[in-house]
């Protein structure tokens, strides 16, 4: 499955949902922020996108190490 | 006496036993079949049953009682323990046997006590047998992983005593309650650190991924679903409504997900949204309304089947290939169909996906947020619910089964019958949860307001923002290749610079024992030097007699006694003769 294909099913899905979104179903509740058109779409890309901004190009880079920093593999007599 | 037989975690030691102890071909008939009579006994418990056993000095241990929080919580540790026992039960190692079943058996001891030392009995067990599943893998790595998984334990679960008995001890009730309401004392904080480093709560989170990464393939299953979950339904049953608790579980949530994002090996990915799944329901328990604690005891039902079922998966690929990096693997739908398809069904479930059971659960609790005005904790849940969907259908779905390059990964090891079957059951109890979900809210324990899953806007919430999620996913494909490498997380703290701290201590120790040493030894011989001849001091000529002492230097002329004794005899006889 190419990316194009991936592409165009997310949008046929989002199309389809965003227009029965438009027929009346959506969330009620206290807050205001979820309850505007199309903040799940939003929410969903922004989301994502931040947690992959965030975990691997500013966590990775800090955080990660080679796979022996605290032992070295000649350590496992497996 | 009888009564305590049909305890179902009594009767899982029991099984564990008599696995130990019989011949191979029996030890795979206990563990399959054994567990059912657990499973029996555990559906068939009364609400309201009440058993205690004779302690000392008339105290007694109430070592079953059953209401529908603890229901529901013993019945899916004995579905998990027949789910697991089939997996492992191709298993060779008798210890491995007794301990994944004694620990099985000393979960539903914790759901089952009724006071507090009976839970701390079973609770400090729990440790003792589990590590077990971490040393049988036999390795250096293993062993040492399993000593800093037990050193944690033994922290958390001696908190957790201490703060039982100053409870006690302040007149507190012996049977364990809420205790919220109460004074937030010394005995308070220190039960709450000493559940919380069971639930795995930063900063005492680390100590999951790395025992349950280095544990055995059948004994991580066990692992990945009852120490937590255990841990959660104390928290339901102790600290329910904590606000500080709840903040502790969005962060989690986010915390596991953010890290699985970044990790190459299945286990430790997988581990991580242990923590990560954990805060949704230690969230809910903090929410303290009864939809979210509902949801809280749903989602640890649900997380059971799923997270067990991606263990058995990730299980069953190291099983059959020996590769445990997601690097390193490839196009295993071709190679591993069966397996292919219990993972999706896991990860779906575990993603919220409608049609499986994450999403009859997980929705509970995020919406109980919303519901209770909790705004910040429903996004946060929400943008943590993405991270999952990312990290495992997406990460590690793609990278592992649909990527066409395989890697040159070759099957060594069919993987065996009975793991199949495990994992069927655990894929089908995932797919049946979540078109029926009247078969688990049934038997939720908490009064609240009726949850429907399947409205329209719930469906639609999730189809939009999972769907969407994918985009950035496939925008950033090559970003996502995880590449082999370890996450440094709060176990560097004692695994680095506490090592060295420890070190540098005990040198600084030994240097200044041995100077002390050299200083006394000094000290001794100058004083053995000066005291070895008390005449220097007491002589009229101290600077002239620095040697040793020699008797002869100052014993006096034979002369001087004589002249003395003649002297006083001279004067007695004088004395005598002018008297007389």
């Amino acid at each position: 499955m190419t990316k194009k294909t991936v592409y165009m099913i997310v949008a046929v899905v989002l199309v389809l949902s965003a227009v029965a979104e438009l027929c009346g179903i959506h969330m009620h509740g206290a807050h205001w922020w979820p309850l505007p058109f199309g903040y799940n779409i939003f929410f969903g890309f922004v989301g994502c996108w931040a947690l992959i901004i965030v975990s691997k190009m500013i966590m990775a880079p800090l955080l990660q190490r080679d796979e022996d920093y605290y032992e070295s593999a000649g350590d496992d007599d497996e | 006496m009888s009564e305590i037989l049909m305890h179902p975690g009594i009767i899982l030691i029991l099984v564990g036993l008599l696995a130990m102890l019989a011949p191979k071909s029996i030890r795979k008939l206990l563990l399959a079949v054994g567990p059912l009579a657990a499973l029996y006994f555990a559906f068939n418990l009364q609400l309201g049953t009440d058993v205690s056993i004779d302690f000392v000095r008339g105290y007694k241990l109430g070592v079953i009682h059953v209401d529908k929080l603890s229901w529901i919580f013993t019945f899916i540790f004995s579905v998990l323990a027949l789910i697991s026992g089939i997996y492992a039960c191709h298993n060779e190692n008798r210890m491995e046997a007794l301990c994944a079943m004694s620990y099985a058996g000393c979960a539903i001891g914790v759901t089952l006590a009724k006071d507090w030392l009976t839970l701390i009995f079973f609770w400090e067990a729990m440790a003792v047998t589990s590590v077990f599943l971490v040393w049988c893998r036999n390795s250096k790595v293993s062993r040492r992983a399993g000593f800093r998984y037990l050193l944690v334990h033994m922290l958390g679960g001696n908190l957790l005593l201490a703060g039982i008995f100053l409870h006690l001890g302040h007149g507190g009730d012996s049977n364990i309650a809420n205790l919220v309401n109460g004074p937030h004392n010394y005995a308070y904080w220190l039960m709450l650190i000493g559940i919380c480093v069971n639930v795995a709560m930063p900063p005492v989170n680390a100590w999951l991924v790395d025992a349950y990464s280095n544990s055995t393939i059948t004994g991580g299953v066990f692992m990945s679903c009852l120490t937590t979950k255990v841990a959660v339904y104390a928290l339901l049953r102790v600290f329910a409504g904590s606000e500080l608790i709840m903040w502790g579980g969005v962060l989690m949530a986010l915390y596991g997900a953010c890290y699985a994002i970044m990790e190459n090996d299945m286990r430790r990915l997988l581990a991580h949204h242990i923590i990560s799944q954990t805060g949704f329901m230690v969230a809910g328990a903090g929410i303290g309304t009864g939809l979210a604690m509902n949801g809280a005891t749903a989602h640890a039902f649900c997380d059971i089947l799923f997270k067990s079922l991606l263990f058995m998966c990730a299980g069953a690929i190291m099983y059959a290939t020996g590769v445990g990096h997601i690097n390193k693997l490839g196009n295993m739908a071709k190679k591993l169909p069966f397996v292919c398809i219990c993972f999706f069904a896991a990860a779906f479930s575990i993603s919220g996906i409608p049609l499986f059971n994450g999403f009859i659960s997980k929705a509970i609790t995020v919406n109980a947020a919303y519901a209770a005005g909790q705004g910040t904790v429903y996004t946060l849940l929400e943008l943590a619910s993405i991270g999952t969907f990312l990290s495992i259908p997406l990460k590690m779905g793609y990278f592992i089964f649909l990527r066409k390059d395989d890697k040159g990964v070759e099957i060594k090891t069919q993987v065996p019958f009975n793991m199949k079957v495990a994992m069927g059951m655990g894929a089908f109890l995932c797919f049946l949860y979540g078109v029926c979900p009247g078969l688990l809210y049934q038997y939720l324990p908490f009064e609240a307001p009726a949850y429907h899953p399947f409205l329209p806007e719930h469906i639609l919430q999730y189809v939009q923002m999972l769907g969407m999620a994918m985009v950035p996913f496939m925008m950033y494909l090559s970003k996502m290749e995880p590449h082999t490498a370890i996450s440094l997380d709060t176990d560097w703290f004692y695994r680095k610079p506490f090592v060295v701290v420890v070190k540098e201590t005990s040198m600084i120790f030994c240097a200044l024992c041995s100077a002390l040493g050299n200083a006394w030894q000094v000290v001794y011989e100058k004083f053995m030097e000066l005291t070895a001849n008390p005449m220097e001091f007491l002589d009229a000529r101290p600077f002239r007699q620095r040697k040793r002492y020699n008797p002869e230097n100052y014993r006096t002329s034979i002369a001087d006694p004589m002249m003395i004794t003649l002297t006083v005899l001279g004067c007695v006889i004088g004395y005598l003769v002018t008297a007389i």
